[in-house]
């Protein structure tokens, strides 16, 4: 873990037409991810989370409408680069993403091995018998034996499968990392493995994670940082220990209220109601129309504000207290 | 359903082909209630001095929009027309002289094809007689004929050899219009025909009518025994219709059931259905159709029979059994099992109705293929016999050489009705699928 | 509706009628190659014993394959016991076929499933899903029909009832479609309901409320209810009663409270482990995790079906011989040979 700051995204939107009108997927989403962390981005269905990752790595739909904003990776705006280059540099070299249910979308007729090494060959300039160590290099990371390389996806369980693909994107070597619900469809003890998979990759590879999830208490177990989404808008930024033990926005705060707990005793509440449709946003907070603590201001749209340890709070309640307003 | 509509209007292609199935629909109305469906089949049997006074093979009466010179239509007098000038003598002794003069106008510029006399008498034992006299517009008198009339008898002027010869080896109905000073033109003008009759007994009566057959006729033509092809292209229309549909909906509505319980019950049910299935799969469906008409029935109701019987088991119960075997996994079809839903709730409640939007579009495709079907067993000889159908036209037309012909017309009615129909019900078609299909929509 | 009750206990044995008895059951399904050669069975549920008594809430832990499905199954009449006996009301009913089913049981036993929409027909109106079960079970009045779809919209509070009952399942959001699904289950007024995984495809906010909700229904009505979850952390709030299920076979039974600050088999003592609580610290931790696959159901290891797993494993005996079930205390028993001088 480092200081450096890997990934800085700055004012992303991605709107696209449908039928009924255009979906504001992303809307104007800000953060910071530095090496080697892991932001976890939470949210409820239809948020926009997983369109933001897809943001990031530029898989955009072919409705598309708007698309901008800046992605600064490593130095550079990635932004704007031509598709050509993004699809060269980029992609899978060095962001490399690991999609939802990936263990089905294994190529069923093909081994494992030439699958791995498939996007290596398509994307980096090296031999065969290279690309075949790196994918065993890969799976060593994740702790699959090496003999299931040779076989094909459907001798292998669930969780198998879910570790082979996260190695067909460690195969690269990639700084940046995209989970998306990692672990949402598997089992109990297959997840807590995937998991211990994870941090030891994260540890001895100080690679950098992206991880959406609507699980918080999966997230707590990678997550340096968490993002919070809500109607495809960032309403809150925090370190993973400010966050779980002190979250500031209704919504986290209501999220974390409706999570049932093992180890603990709490109350349960749940947020009545529903998100509203990404196709015409309130043009004030989004989350007013269900938020305990709402008052006449917040039919405006509330700025970003900055607080203490590198929080940032898309919400009135704090503006007042600190009135500053970073990014509009 | 209101949806579908709306969804229908914003397909051009969709309201295109509704329209046309609509107009077809309108058309076999019309035919169904114009002739109704014993005279249609008596009309198209014929025969009977049914259609006496048609021309054979004329040409559509509007051609003659397009023609510089007028070809001429059919005209008929009668003795006992009003306008017929009657003269009776009567010379005693239950002799009378009847003289008729028939008139008409004749201002074609074209020959007619045949000439006719058709005569009636009513008599106890002598004969009536009559003379016939042709006077020209510019006054010459031909002598025609004397002839001793039955009760029912007819001079075909046209195959009069002996007349022939005596107006110079040219045939009646051109000699007898021919202008003398210009020989192959017309001579326009007011004709008539003199009949001149003698009955000898009291209450003996004999009435002629006169046809100068045309070389054009209604809306449609006729054809080679005189059928005016109107007849047979209204009544086209409901046959080709419905047995478009009732095959299209039977077999589709039957194999979809079908497939729906061999996927519901399993086991056996299901092994039996397969089985049935590849070995209807194999059986070529148009021989197997020339064979039953030949060696059968022609009916068109037997054909048809034998079509859904064969379609049931085609290939579409693999496709709607790979739909249904989705399907039947869903969780509201535990959920009827679990609340005490029976099989056959199930497979008519649950699993059809999931799939019939599907399918509709399908089988608005499938109509136009079963409208061929019949057309091209009427062409090869095995339609039924009794109906006026578009593929008897076909055959009629391809038997009797129309094209070699120059009788284009004859093929092009059909042709252009049956492709007309295909292209109703498959733009319709696929726009339905599009609409219940959303997967093939574009954004 | 706020607050969720927290644990409750099991009412005292003096009380206690069982409205549903399961003795033995097995059920396997058949595998045959190319249609023809039995190449084996399926062992989905392999010998389970338990009662369920009036009123209580019940609810079964376990992973994919361990069988909990398959008991629902089973019980709900949708799968045939191969093996054994389900008593409800005093009648065992897995010797009724298919009729007698209709007549006699179905009606009693409500299916909350996991998918609300896959469990909903997406051609029919909410009017006509409700109806369906009433048609079917002889309930043709009128009157009597709209009655009881207006008590059981307003006790899932989907109303107002008239915007409600024209809608389609799609026009509904996840959360609509589940009470309509309680709401369909509820309508033939049953005894016992089961529900498979009810909030596991339901965001986490709604999560609650639908589980409140089964909880009202179920303490209004006396309902017994199975709830089937494989997150434990749910459990707490909902049911007296916890049962483990692992390798086709019941491992642990206890009070939600005893299990909870004491669970016994190793097995549960995993899931325990591997289930996260919003907490940092986990961080910094890494999980304990038995090493291996869940067992095969068509060829299950011999003696303790979790045995290859365990870090406890007594050679020669765990290996060897199946557990029976030890009562540990009055709250807890388990099927594990650790136990075995406890009993």
């Amino acid at each position: 873990m480092s200081n450096k700051v890997l990934l800085e995204v700055r004012n992303l939107k991605l709107h696209f037409r449908t039928r009924n009108g255009p979906v504001q997927a992303v809307d104007n989403v800000n953060f910071q991810l530095r090496e080697g962390h892991t932001l976890a981005v939470v949210g409820e269905s239809g948020c926009g989370k997983t369109s933001l990752a897809k943001a990031i790595l530029r898989l955009l739909p072919r409705n598309v409408i708007t698309y901008s904003g800046s992605i600064i990776f490593d130095g550079v705006d990635i932004m704007t680069f031509d598709d050509e280059r993004f699809r060269k540099e980029i992609r899978w070299s060095k962001i490399a993403m690991v999609p939802q249910a990936s263990m089905n979308s294994l190529n069923p007729v093909m081994r494992i091995e030439d699958q791995l090494m498939e996007p290596l060959l398509v994307h980096e300039d090296i031999s065969r018998q290279e690309a075949a160590k790196w994918v065993r290099d890969a799976f060593a990371v994740v702790g699959l034996p090496l003999d299931f390389l040779s076989r094909y996806p459907f001798e292998l369980s669930g969780g198998m499968r879910q570790r082979a693909a996260i190695a067909m994107a460690l195969a690269s070597n990639p700084k940046l990392v995209l989970l998306d619900e990692p672990s949402s469809a598997l089992d109990l003890l297959t997840q807590a493995n995937l998991m211990n998979v994870l941090k030891r990759v994260k540890q001895e590879f100080n690679t950098t994670f992206i991880m959406i999830t609507h699980d918080i208490g999966t997230a707590s177990e990678l997550a340096d940082e968490i993002a919070v989404m809500y109607a495809g808008e960032l309403v809150e930024y925090a370190s993973a220990e400010y966050f779980y033990t002190n979250a500031r926005h209704p919504y986290s705060q209501k999220l974390m209220a409706s999570v049932p707990t093992l180890r603990e005793d709490k109350e349960l509440q749940f947020i009545p109601g529903q998100p509203p449709s990404l196709i015409n946003p309130p043009m004030g907070c989004r989350f007013a129309e269900r938020c305990p603590m709402r008052y006449d201001k917040c039919a405006l749209h509330p700025p970003t504000v900055q607080l203490d340890h590198g929080r940032t709070v898309q919400c009135w309640l704090y503006a007042d207290e600190k009135g500053e307003v970073q990014h509009a | 359903m209101k949806n579908a509509l709306r969804q229908i209007k914003s397909y051009p292609s969709a309201v295109a082909g509704l329209a046309i199935i609509l107009l077809l629909v309108a058309l076999a109305i019309f035919a169904v209630i114009k002739i109704p469906y014993q005279e249609a089949v008596a009309l198209w049997r014929g025969g009977d001095n049914v259609w006496l006074e048609t021309p054979r093979n004329a040409r559509p009466a509007w051609f003659n929009w397009f023609y510089k010179e007028k070809q001429p239509v059919t005209i008929v007098r009668r003795t006992t027309d009003e306008t017929a000038e009657k003269m009776v003598a009567d010379l005693g002794g239950g002799v009378k002289m009847i003289d008729t003069i028939l008139e008409f106008d004749y201002h074609y510029d074209g020959f007619p094809q045949e000439l006719a006399i058709f005569l009636q008498a009513t008599y106890q034992a002598a004969r009536p007689n009559v003379n016939f006299v042709w006077v020209t517009p510019d006054g010459r008198e031909i002598a025609l004929n004397e002839l001793q009339v039955r009760q029912s008898e007819s001079y075909r002027i046209s195959q009069d050899s002996r007349l022939e010869r005596r107006l110079g080896g040219v045939k009646p109905e051109i000699a007898l219009f021919q202008d003398p000073k210009n020989p192959g033109k017309v001579l326009k003008g007011t004709y008539q025909l003199r009949a001149e009759g003698l009955v000898f007994e009291e209450g003996s009566t004999v009435d002629a009518s006169l046809v100068v057959y045309g070389k054009l006729h209604g809306l449609a033509g006729t054809d080679h025994r005189r059928r005016d092809l109107m007849v047979a292209l209204l009544w086209g229309a409901p046959v080709a219709l419905s047995f478009g549909l009732l095959a299209a909906v039977g077999s589709s509505l039957t194999t979809m059931i079908l497939a729906a319980a061999s996927v519901w019950f399993g086991g056996w049910v299901d092994w039996v259905i397969r089985r049935i299935n590849e070995i209807v799969m194999i059986l070529p469906l148009l021989p197997i159709l020339i064979m039953v008409g030949l060696f059968y029935s022609r009916s068109i109701w037997v054909i048809l029979g034998v079509v859904i019987a064969l379609g049931i088991f085609g290939s579409g119960i693999l496709s709607y059994r790979a739909m249904f075997l989705q399907v039947k996994e869903s969780g509201y079809i535990e959920a009827a099992r679990a609340y005490g839903a029976s099989n056959g709730r199930i497979i008519f409640r649950y699993l059809v109705p999931r799939i019939l939007p599907v399918l509709i579009p399908g089988f608005v495709i499938q109509v136009p293929s079963y409208v061929f079907l019949e057309a091209t067993l009427s062409v090869l000889g095995l339609g039924d016999p009794l109906l006026p159908t578009w593929g008897k036209l076909l055959s009629d037309a391809q038997s009797n050489g129309a094209l070699m012909n120059g009788y284009f017309y004859w093929v092009l009615e059909p042709a252009a009705l049956l492709m007309l129909a295909g292209l109703g019900f498959v733009m319709l078609g696929y726009a339905l699928d599009r609409i219940f299909n959303p997967r093939l929509r574009e954004l | 509706m706020p607050n969720v009750a927290l644990e409750r206990q099991p009412a005292p044995a003096a009380e206690r009628k069982p409205i549903l008895a399961v003795e033995d059951l097995h059920t396997w399904f058949e595998v045959r190659r190319f249609g023809f050669f039995k190449a084996g069975d399926v062992r989905a549920l392999d010998g389970v014993n338990f009662e369920l008594y009036e009123g209580e809430a019940l609810s079964i832990v376990g992973e994919s394959g361990c069988g909990k499905s398959t008991l629902a199954k089973t019980i709900l009449g949708l799968h045939r016991p191969t093996k054994g006996k389900i008593y409800f009301q005093g009648v065992d009913i897995s010797t009724l076929d298919d009729d007698q089913l209709r007549s006699q049981y179905r009606a009693k036993v409500g299916y909350i499933q996991q998918d609300p929409y896959g469990a909903l027909p997406p051609f029919m109106s909410v009017e006509r899903i409700l109806k369906e079960p009433m048609i079917i079970n002889g309930i043709k009045d009128r009157k009597e029909q709209e009655r009881r779809i207006r008590q059981v919209l307003e006790e899932v509070k989907l109303s107002p009832i008239e915007d409600f009952l024209p809608k389609f399942p799609h026009q509904l959001s996840g959360g609509q479609q589940q009470r309509l699904v309680i709401a369909r289950a509820m309508i033939l007024e049953p005894k016992l309901l089961v529900a498979d995984e009810p909030v596991s495809m339901l965001d986490a906010s709604v999560r609650v409320e639908i589980l409140t909700l089964l909880q009202k229904i179920q303490y209004d009505h006396n309902l017994a209810i199975i709830y089937i979850t494989h997150d434990l952390s749910t459990v707490r709030y909902f049911s007296e009663r916890i049962f483990t299920m692992y390798g086709a076979k019941i491992i642990e039974k206890a009070a939600t409270k005893a299990l909870l600050k004491n669970p016994l088999h190793p097995y549960t003592r995993a899931l325990f482990e591997a289930t996260s609580d919003p907490d940092y610290e986990n961080l910094k931790t890494f999980k304990e995790v038995p090493a291996g696959e869940p067992p095969s159901l068509m060829n299950p290891p011999s003696g303790c079906r979790f045995h290859p797993r365990c870090s406890k494993m007594i050679k020669g005996l765990c290996d060897k011989e199946l557990p029976p079930e030890f009562q540990v205390t009055e709250d807890q028993s388990v099927a594990c040979w650790l136990y075995r001088d406890k009993a």
